[in-house]
């Protein structure tokens, strides 16, 4: 027999009687509702909950079909960018630059590749070593190279450019080193095949914008249009393949074709700057001009620097800078009163050593010759020819001011020129009305208003050119991305004197030349003209002295070849020439580069003599008497 | 019946796998043309700069030097003769126009024409 033993029970706890308790009631109700729905199966009661259900799940789907269909119309867009944005990579293409080219096409600025280093900090492992490491390579002073160290060691950045557009094997031999966050990536730079083509081809920033010069002036032709590619990632950051192609190809700038000669640039730079030095001047300018069409083939501006050495760095003075033309101007008083039949080439005027102008007033001044001399009779060729002061202001008082004032208008003075160089100077040329005392007389030969190079070379040009203004032009046209040239607008052109008196001036330019003022102008083999000009540059006192009692010259000269047939204009201009030397006179200092340039002119152009012509005349006309 | 199906279904996934597998394949040899094509165009950006560096006066003028060359000081016109110029046509026939000529091949090279036709 056996016997079952019950556990004992112990007597439930007062909570768990609470807790059986409500557990029973949860299961009472739970129960009572299965029983309504299980044992109340009368038709209209399941029809009713069906229809329920049924439309509990229609509004459900009618929900999702609705959200379906607002995320694959409204919404899509905003969803697709998200999603794309996650998997798409884009990167800019930057358009590559055009180049700058000569007028034969050969470069004088291209864009070239180079390699610019950066560093992301947070990545360099140690910036003090990473710097050590980076200065010996690059050449850093310790003040560049503590700099550096403190850039490697800035936490919140992710980017500082270590070397900008560094050379390639430079680029190399720092990535050679492995260096912990430091990487590099190709960038373009500007190269000129000259650095005396800086003045006048200008520079870009290094982001490539156009800055300066031609590379400022027609940026919106050389820049192009930067491109982007785009491509689809993983998760790990992998290229997939995509149906999709949003790439967007870089357009590249177009090609600026210059009226420039590089040769003959390479070699007007190089006379001027031997000439600079020579007369150890400040500066010195010159211009080579197509006379017909007003193409310049050349255009130097050397500049002394602080060290001493010459250099074409700075800024394009030819067209920036303006100063008093000084006896060239005589060209355009003789000119006007020539062409307005006031006076003919033979015309007498008695001319003093020296003249006292508006005396009894204010403006009183006594006004000396070129030269010291008596009274003395001259025509106005021999006027021109030795460059008489008092005779030019006898020829121009001919005329009325509001005539004088016309004419050196139409001669190109006072507006800018059609180059549009940037930063480009319109001079200097007051309204008649606003002449004052002096100004009235001196203004005949060249002092009372201020020219730049451009328009000085432009201006003699007229007499050159069968009296015709041709605007100076530095641009010839473009290459499009077809592969086009684009031809530039030709020069607007006016007629100034007539042919008459333009060929009459050239006879006279070209006894200056033979007998006169410019006699180192000369040419071997063939007759050139031109006028000189020696000018006091104004000071910042106001006069043309300087405050310890000395002055400072502007030598000048502006010629033409062959003489009675020109095919080119050339000014040449020293800026304060040694004053204390014979060579700081316009027929001193700026002819014999005139002549070195024409001679450089004739080999590289072919230029040749025109019809008998052979050179100057050995003797002086007696007609012009003993010359000065 | 259920074969055929899971035949057709095995033949059409092959083919999606088939057609991706074709895309990826012409996706690199896309990218390796283009990477190859960056590459040309930088080598021949380095030739570009070495070419204009090489026929830069500068330059030209340092080689002539080492060659022992020198500018010319001056220039002078000589006539020739007609009944010169005649002899000499006459005994080597018509003078070519290049060389009666010299403004035509003063730039042989024609960089400009080159440069278009680059382009096109």
């Amino acid at each position: 027999m056996s016997s079952v033993v019950r556990p004992r029970r112990s007597r439930p706890t007062s909570a768990e009687r609470v807790r059986s308790q409500s557990g029973r009631e949860i299961t009472d109700r739970a129960r009572d509702a299965a029983a309504k729905l299980t044992t109340d199966l009368r038709g209209g009661q399941i029809r009713h909950r069906l229809v329920a259900t049924y439309l509990i799940l229609t509004a459900v789907l009618l929900i999702i079909l609705l959200r379906v269909g607002y995320l694959q119309t409204v919404g899509a867009p905003s969803y697709r960018e998200a999603s794309l944005g996650q998997r798409t990579r884009v990167n800019t293409v930057f358009a590559e630059r055009g180049s700058i080219l000569d007028r034969h096409g050969f470069e004088l600025a291209i864009p070239v590749p180079t390699r610019t280093v950066f560093a992301d900090p947070r990545l360099v492992v140690d910036p003090l070593g990473t710097a050590r490491a980076l200065a010996g390579i690059l050449l850093l002073t310790p003040e560049e190279e503590a700099n550096l160290a403190l850039r490697l060691q800035n936490p919140t950045s992710s980017f500082t450019f270590v070397a900008r557009q560094a050379d390639r094997e430079l680029a190399a031999t720092i990535m050679a080193l492995n260096l912990p966050g430091i990487a590099s990536y190709t960038e373009q730079s500007r190269s000129l095949t000259s650095s005396n083509l800086r003045a006048l081809v200008g520079r870009t920033d290094p982001d490539g914008n156009g800055i300066a010069g031609l590379e400022k002036q027609f940026d919106e032709v050389l820049r192009g249009v930067d491109g982007r590619t785009v491509r689809e990632v993983n998760s790990a950051g992998q290229s997939i393949a995509s149906a999709s192609n949003r790439s967007v190809s870089a357009v590249r700038g177009e090609d600026l074709i210059t009226t420039i000669d590089r040769n003959i640039q390479f070699q007007v730079d190089t006379i001027l700057t031997q000439q600079v030095a020579r007369v150890n001047a400040l500066s010195g300018t010159a211009i080579v001009m197509d006379s017909k069409t007003g193409e310049i083939y050349a255009l130097s501006t050397i500049r002394r620097n602080a060290d001493g050495t010459f250099s074409a760095e700075s800024g394009n003075f030819a067209a920036v800078e303006a100063y008093e033309p000084g006896s060239v101007a005589k060209v355009f008083s003789v000119s006007s009163a020539l062409n307005e039949r006031r006076v003919e080439i033979n015309s007498e005027f008695s001319v003093p050593g020296a003249q006292t102008f508006e005396a009894g007033t204010n403006w009183a001044v006594t006004i000396k010759d070129a030269y010291p001399h008596p009274l003395e009779k001259m025509t106005v060729r021999k006027i021109l020819v030795d460059s008489s002061n008092l005779g030019t202001v006898q020829i121009a008082q001919t005329m009325t001011p509001k005539e004088r004032y016309d004419y050196l208008r139409a001669f190109g003075f006072g507006k800018r020129t059609a180059v549009a160089f940037p930063g480009e100077s319109k001079g200097i040329l007051a309204t008649p009305d606003r002449w004052r005392g002096t100004e009235k007389f001196t203004n005949s030969y060249g002092y009372g208003y201020a020219s730049t190079a451009l328009q000085l070379v432009a201006g003699v040009n007229v007499v050159a050119n069968g009296g015709v203004y041709v605007a100076p032009r530095l641009v010839s046209g473009r290459i499009d991305a077809a592969g086009t040239n684009v031809p530039a607008e030709v020069s607007p052109t006016h007629q100034v004197i007539t042919p008459e008196t333009a060929a009459t001036m050239r006879s006279i330019l070209s006894d200056v030349v033979c007998f006169g003022t410019a006699k180192l102008a000369k040419v071997q083999g063939m007759t050139v003209a031109g006028k000189t000009g020696t000018g006091y540059k104004r000071q910042e006192n106001g006069t043309y002295v300087k405050d310890d009692g000395s002055r400072a010259y502007f030598a000048s000269f502006v010629g033409f070849l062959p003489a009675q047939s020109p095919q080119f204009t050339v000014l040449v201009s020293i800026d304060e020439p040694d004053p204390l030397s014979r060579d700081r006179f316009g027929g001193t200092a700026a002819a014999p580069v005139f002549a070195n340039i024409a001679q450089v002119l004739i080999s590289e152009l072919d230029i040749r003599p025109v019809g008998e012509d052979r050179g100057c005349p050995a003797k002086r006309p007696a007609e012009l008497g003993p010359g000065h | 019946m259920f074969a055929a199906a899971l035949v057709g279904m095995f033949v059409l996934i092959s083919m999606i796998i088939g057609f991706q597998a074709f895309i990826a394949q012409q996706q690199l040899t896309l990218d390796h043309v283009s990477s190859e094509l960056r590459l040309a165009k930088r080598y021949h950006d380095e030739l570009r700069q070495a070419r204009a560096e090489l026929l830069a006066p500068d330059y030209l003028r340092e080689q002539a030097a080492l060659q022992g060359m020198t500018q010319g000081l001056g220039s002078r016109f000589v006539e020739v003769p007609p009944d010169v110029v005649a002899q000499v046509v006459i005994a080597t026939g018509e003078m070519d126009p290049s060389i009666a000529e010299p403004s035509l091949i003063a730039n042989p090279l024609r960089p400009l024409a080159l440069l278009e036709s680059a382009k096109r």
